[in-house]
C-alpha cells in the first residue's frame, strides 16, 4: 500500500519545486497510469517511491511518503529494492552482465540471497517472461523489445511487491509494445502492483484501474490528453521532384537485402512519412536519400545530381539522427545555430531562427543545459538555419511529448511553405498521420504509399 | 632484474605512501555508484580515443610517443575534473589497463606495475599540492609527472630489465620529452575543454 | 583478440590457474637469459595457442604483429646494442661529424645488435601469445571472477564489466557524432582537421555518455547494488587445474634452475 500525503520536493540547486503537495493512495494490485507533460513531475514522483529520492537525490521536501508502512528515507535502497523494482526507459543502460541469465541473477546477488534462491528465482522469471530458450544468448545479440523484456525479468526475479515503469515502451516498434502489453497484464494477473508513465499511453489504457494526470508538479484534474488542433497537411501537388529512387537495393552484408526494389519519388514542398515496425528498413532507406550510404543496385537521384555522393550534399540536404544530444556541438544555444551555416561559409539570420524555436531567452545557454525537447528543437533549427533543400529526420518523436512534437511539426510546416522537403521515419501512427504522405515499410519494400488528408 | 624487483617494491613503497597520507588526513574518499559508473565510462573512453592511434600514421616509432600522450592525457584529465577527488587518477589508470587487458590484448601482469607507478606519482603530486587540476600551473605539473614517469619507467626499467632491450640516452632523451610535452598539451586540452562538460553538468538536467 | 568459442581442455582450466600461468611466464620472461630457454619459452606457450585451434585470421594477425614487433626490435636494437664485441654493418651518423655526432656517439647498425634484438623478441612473443591465450579461452565476466577471488576489489569488476558494456555504444556515439559533424560542413581532412575534430568530438561524446553513466547508476541501485554480492558461479580447481598448476610450476622451477646451475 502506498501513501503519499501532502508531498513537496525540490531538487537540489533548482529554483522551483519539483513536486507540489501530492496527494496519493494507490492499493495492493492496482494499475495506475501517470501521464502528463514533460517536466510535469513524473518521474520525480516515480523517485520518490523507490528510494531514488531521498537516497540518491538530496534536495528538500515536505510532506510524507509511506510505502507499506515505512518511509523510504527509514530503510536503505537495498532493502526498499526488495518491495519496488523500477524499470527504466532505455535497456541499453539496464543490462550489466554478458549473459542473459547471468542479468537475471545480477540483482538478487546483489541482495545476498543464498545461492539456491537465486538459482531458482532466475528461473521462475526467465519462464515467466518467455527467456529460458534464450538463457544463455549473448546480451548485446538481443533486439530491443527482447533488451527491455531482460531488464524487466532482472527486476521481476528481486520479486517485489510493486513495478514502476518509466517511459518503458517509447522506443519500441508496435510488435514489442504488444509484447509489453503481455507482460503488464501478467504482472496484473499476479497481483502486483502497477505504476506505468508513458506518453503513447492508449495501448495500455485497457488495463489501467486509473489515471493520474499531473502537471507543473501537481496532480490535475483529468484534462483531456493536449490535443491541440493541428491543421493536416495538404497534399503539395507534384512538383519538382528532389529524390527519385529506382529498383533500388541495399543490403549491409551482400547475402541480405534490407531494402528491395524501391521506388518512390518525392516532390518539392512534400512531407513524408515512413512507417514500420523495427527491421523494416526504415532508417537505411533515409540513410539513402541522404546520401549517407549508396544502393547496391537501381537508380537514385537526388536533388538532380544522379547517385550523389556526402560531399555534394553537405549543405543541401540535412539529416537528423534520433539523438538530438549527439548532434550539438556548440558552447551556447545561437552559436550552435550559426556553426552550421558558419562552416558552410553562408551568412544566416540568427535572431530569427531563435525566434521561431523559441529559445530566445535561452541564447546563451549551453545546448545541454536546455530541456529535451528544447535540444531537439534546436538540432532541428540548426540544420534548417543551414537552408538545406531537404531536410530528413530519423525518428524524431522518440522521448518526446505530443507538445513538443506539434511545435516540431510546425516547424516543418513552416519551413516546407519556404519551399523546402521533409522526409522522416516513425513508429508512432499518430505523428506520422501529421504528414501529407504516408508510406508504409515492411521487410525492406513499400506496401502502402497513400495520401493522408 | 634486480633493478626492476626493486622498482616494484619502491611503486608499493608509493602506494603505501599515498595510502597513509589519506589516512591520516581522513581524506579517504568513498565513491558512489554514480561516480563509479563514471570512472567505468572515462576507462571505455580512454580505450576508444588511443584506438585510431594504434595503426597509421603513429606507428612511426620516432613521433608515436608524442601522438599517443596528447589523447591519453586529454581524456584522463577531463575525468579527473570531474571527480576531482584521490582515487579517481588510479580508478581510471588501472581501470583502463586492465580493461584493455580483458578484452583484447590479454592479461599482462607485467605491465600492471607500470599502470601503478603512473597513478601512485599523480595521486601523490594532487595531495601534495592540494589541488585537482583546478588550476593552469597544477596541470602543467600534474602532465610533467606523468610524461616523465611514465617514460623514464619504461626506458630505464621495463625495456631493460623485463624485455632485456637497451637504448642509447640520446634516444631515451628524445622519447621523454616528446612524451613530456605531449602529455603537457593534452593537460591544457583537457582542462579546456572539462569547463563546458562542468557547466553541463552542474546546471542542465544530467 | 576475442574469445574464442571453442571446448579445448585450456578453456576447461579455471581462469584463475590461468592467471597463475600468466605470472609463471612474466617471472620466466624477466629472468631467463640463455637463448635456448628462450626458445622452449616460447615453444610451449605456441603449444598453447595452437592448442586453442584459432581462426586464420587470428593467426594472420598475430603473425603480423609479431612481425612488425621483430623488426623494430631488431632494428632499435641493431642501433643501441652496446656491448662489446660489435662489428658495425652500417654509419648512419659518423661520431666525430659534428655537434650531433658528438651528443649522440655516433648511430651505426651492429650486427650482434640485430641478432640480440632477434633474440629477445622471443620474450615479447611469448608475452604476446601467452596473454592471447588467457583471453580466448576465458569468458571475460569469468577472468573478472577470477581476478575479484584473487583479491581485486569488488567494485573495480563492477567498474570493468560497466566500462565492457560501454565501449560499443560509445564507437557507435562517436561515429554518429563525426558524421553529424561533418554533415554540418566541419571539414576534417589533414591535420588541423584532425584536431579539430577530437577537440569537436569530445565534449558532446562525454556529456551524452555522462547521461548514459547516471541511467546506468540508477540501474544498478534499483538492483540493490552495493558492492556487496553473493556470486552465482563458484570457482572450483578440479584435478585437471591442479595438474596444470603442478606441472607449470615444475616447469619453471626446472628453467630457472638449469639456469643458475649451467651458468
Amino acid at each position: 500500500m502506498i501513501t503519499i500525503d501532502s508531498f513537496s520536493y525540490t531538487y537540489p540547486y533548482a529554483n522551483l519545486p519539483a513536486l507540489q503537495d501530492i496527494n496519493l493512495r494507490i492499493e495492493p494490485g492496482e494499475a495506475v497510469l501517470i501521464r502528463g507533460a514533460s517536466g510535469s513531475g513524473k518521474t520525480t514522483l516515480l523517485y520518490c517511491l523507490n528510494g531514488l529520492i531521498p537516497h540518491v537525490f538530496a534536495g528538500s521536501s515536505c510532506g510524507s511518503v509511506s510505502l507499506n508502512g515505512f518511509t523510504p528515507l527509514e530503510k536503505p535502497l537495498r532493502e526498499i529494492a526488495r518491495t519496488v523494482g523500477t524499470v527504466f526507459q532505455n535497456p541499453e543502460s539496464q543490462i550489466f552482465m554478458m549473459r542473459v541469465e547471468d542479468d537475471v541473477a545480477f540483482g538478487c546477488e546483489n541482495l545476498c540471497l543464498p545461492r539456491e534462491e537465486i538459482i531458482s528465482r532466475r528461473n521462475e522469471a526467465l519462464h515467466f517472461m518467455g527467456l529460458w530458450d534464450m538463457r544463455h544468448k549473448e546480451t548485446f545479440k538481443l533486439s530491443g523489445g527482447y533488451k527491455q523484456r531482460l531488464a524487466v525479468s532482472s527486476i521481476y526475479a528481486m520479486q517485489p511487491d510493486v513495478f514502476l515503469f518509466d517511459e518503458p515502451t517509447t522506443d519500441m516498434d508496435g510488435e514489442s509494445r504488444k509484447d509489453f502489453f503481455k507482460i503488464i497484464k501478467g504482472l496484473k494477473d499476479k497481483g502486483k502492483t502497477v505504476i506505468l508513465v508513458e506518453h503513447q499511453y492508449e495501448d495500455y489504457l485497457p488495463l489501467m484501474d486509473r489515471v493520474v494526470n499531473m502537471e507543473d508538479g501537481k496532480i490535475a484534474e483529468n484534462t483531456a490528453s493536449a490535443k491541440t488542433f493541428l491543421p493536416t497537411r495538404e497534399a503539395a501537388v507534384l512538383s519538382s521532384s528532389v529524390i527519385s529512387m529506382q529498383q533500388v537495393c541495399f543490403g549491409y552484408d551482400r547475402k541480405i537485402n534490407v531494402l528491395d526494389n524501391i521506388d518512390i519519388m518525392i516532390g518539392k514542398g512534400e512531407i513524408v512519412a515512413f512507417c514500420g515496425d523495427n527491421g523494416s528498413g526504415k532508417t537505411t532507406l533515409l540513410k539513402i536519400m541522404s546520401g549517407l550510404l549508396q544502393p547496391n543496385q537501381g537508380e537514385i537521384t537526388i536533388l538532380n545530381i544522379h547517385k550523389p555522393a556526402l560531399e555534394h550534399l553537405v549543405g543541401r540536404v540535412g539529416f537528423l539522427f534520433q539523438n538530438p544530444d549527439e548532434q550539438l556541438f556548440a558552447a551556447t544555444v545561437e552559436k550552435e545555430i550559426a556553426f552550421g551555416p558558419g562552416c558552410l561559409g553562408k551568412k544566416t539570420d540568427v535572431e530569427r531562427y531563435l525566434e521561431i524555436a523559441g529559445l530566445k531567452a535561452k541564447r546563451l545557454s549551453h545546448p545541454q543545459t536546455i530541456s529535451r525537447g528544447q535540444r531537439q528543437i534546436l538540432a532541428v533549427i540548426s540544420i534548417m538555419a543551414m537552408e538545406p533543400e531537404i531536410i530528413i529526420l530519423d525518428e524524431p518523436t522518440t522521448g518526446l511529448d505530443n507538445k513538443t512534437w506539434h511545435k516540431l511539426i510546425a516547424l516543418l510546416y513552416d519551413y516546407t511553405d519556404r519551399g523546402g522537403t521533409v522526409v522522416f521515419s516513425t513508429h508512432n501512427e499518430r505523428a506520422a498521420s501529421l504528414a501529407g504522405r504516408k508510406i508504409i515499410m515492411h521487410k525492406g519494400r513499400t506496401i502502402n504509399d497513400e495520401i493522408s488528408g | 632484474m634486480n633493478l626492476y624487483i626493486g622498482s616494484v617494491i619502491f611503486i608499493a613503497i608509493l602506494g603505501g605512501i599515498v595510502f597513509h597520507l589519506l589516512w591520516t588526513r581522513k581524506a579517504i574518499p568513498s565513491f558512489s555508484t554514480m561516480d563509479l559508473t563514471t570512472i567505468a565510462l572515462f576507462c571505455s573512453l580512454l580505450y576508444i580515443t588511443i584506438l585510431p592511434f594504434k595503426f597509421g600514421l603513429s606507428r612511426i616509432p620516432i613521433i608515436q610517443t608524442f601522438f599517443f600522450a596528447i589523447p591519453y592525457t586529454a581524456t584522463l584529465f577531463i575525468g579527473i575534473c570531474l571527480i576531482p577527488r584521490a582515487g579517481t587518477t588510479t580508478l581510471i589508470i588501472c581501470g583502463h589497463s586492465l580493461l584493455s587487458q580483458v578484452i583484447s590484448s590479454g592479461i599482462k601482469p607485467l605491465w600492471w606495475p607500470y599502470a601503478l607507478l603512473a597513478s601512485f606519482a599523480l595521486e601523490l603530486y594532487f595531495i601534495i599540492t592540494g589541488n585537482y587540476l583546478s588550476t593552469r600551473k597544477n596541470a602543467l605539473g600534474a602532465g610533467f609527472l606523468r610524461g616523465f614517469t611514465v617514460y623514464i619507467y619504461f626506458y630505464c626499467f621495463s625495456a631493460p630489465y623485463i624485455w632485456h632491450q637497451f637504448y642509447a640516452p640520446w634516444y631515451i632523451f628524445i622519447q621523454t620529452v616528446q612524451g613530456i610535452v605531449g602529455s603537457i598539451i593534452g593537460a591544457f586540452i583537457g582542462i579546456y575543454l572539462s569547463k563546458p562538460i562542468i557547466n553541463a553538468v552542474r546546471y542542465g538536467g544530467i | 583478440m576475442k574469445y574464442l568459442d571453442r571446448e579445448t581442455f585450456i578453456h576447461r582450466l579455471d581462469p584463475r590457474t590461468k592467471i597463475l600461468l600468466g605470472f609463471m611466464v612474466a617471472i620466466l620472461i624477466v629472468v631467463l637469459k640463455k637463448p635456448s630457454e628462450l626458445f622452449l619459452l616460447f615453444f610451449s606457450v605456441l603449444i598453447l595457442f595452437g592448442i586453442l585451434r584459432p581462426a586464420k585470421s587470428t593467426v594472420k594477425a598475430m603473425f603480423i604483429i609479431m612481425i612488425t614487433a621483430l623488426v623494430f626490435t631488431m632494428i632499435s636494437q641493431g642501433f643501441f646494442y652496446s656491448l662489446e664485441p660489435r662489428t658495425i654493418i652500417v654509419t648512419i651518423l659518423s661520431p666525430d661529424s659534428g655537434f650531433l655526432g658528438n651528443i649522440t656517439g655516433g648511430i651505426s647498425m651492429y650486427r650482434e645488435g640485430i641478432i640480440y634484438g632477434a633474440l629477445q623478441s622471443l620474450r615479447l612473443f611469448s608475452a604476446m601469445l601467452l596473454s592471447a591465450v588467457i583471453v580466448m579461452s576465458t569468458y571475460p565476466s569469468d577472468l573478472l571472477l577470477g581476478m575479484e577471488s584473487m583479491g581485486m576489489p569488488k567494485r573495480i569488476g563492477f567498474v570493468i564489466t560497466v566500462s565492457i558494456r560501454f565501449i560499443p555504444s560509445l564507437l557507435d556515439g562517436a561515429r554518429r557524432i563525426l558524421l553529424a559533424q561533418r554533415l554540418r560542413g566541419l571539414k576534417v581532412k589533414g591535420i588541423r582537421g584532425w584536431f579539430r575534430a577530437f577537440y569537436r568530438l569530445l565534449p558532446p561524446l562525454i556529456i551524452d555518455s555522462l547521461r548514459n553513466a547516471r541511467r546506468i547508476a540508477l540501474a544498478a541501485e534499483v538492483r540493490a547494488f552495493t558492492g556487496e554480492r553473493t556470486k552465482l558461479k563458484e570457482l572450483t580447481f578440479s584435478p585437471r587445474d591442479w595438474t596444470f598448476l603442478g606441472l607449470s610450476t615444475a616447469g619453471m622451477f626446472m628453467l630457472i634452475l638449469c639456469q643458475e646451475i649451467l651458468l
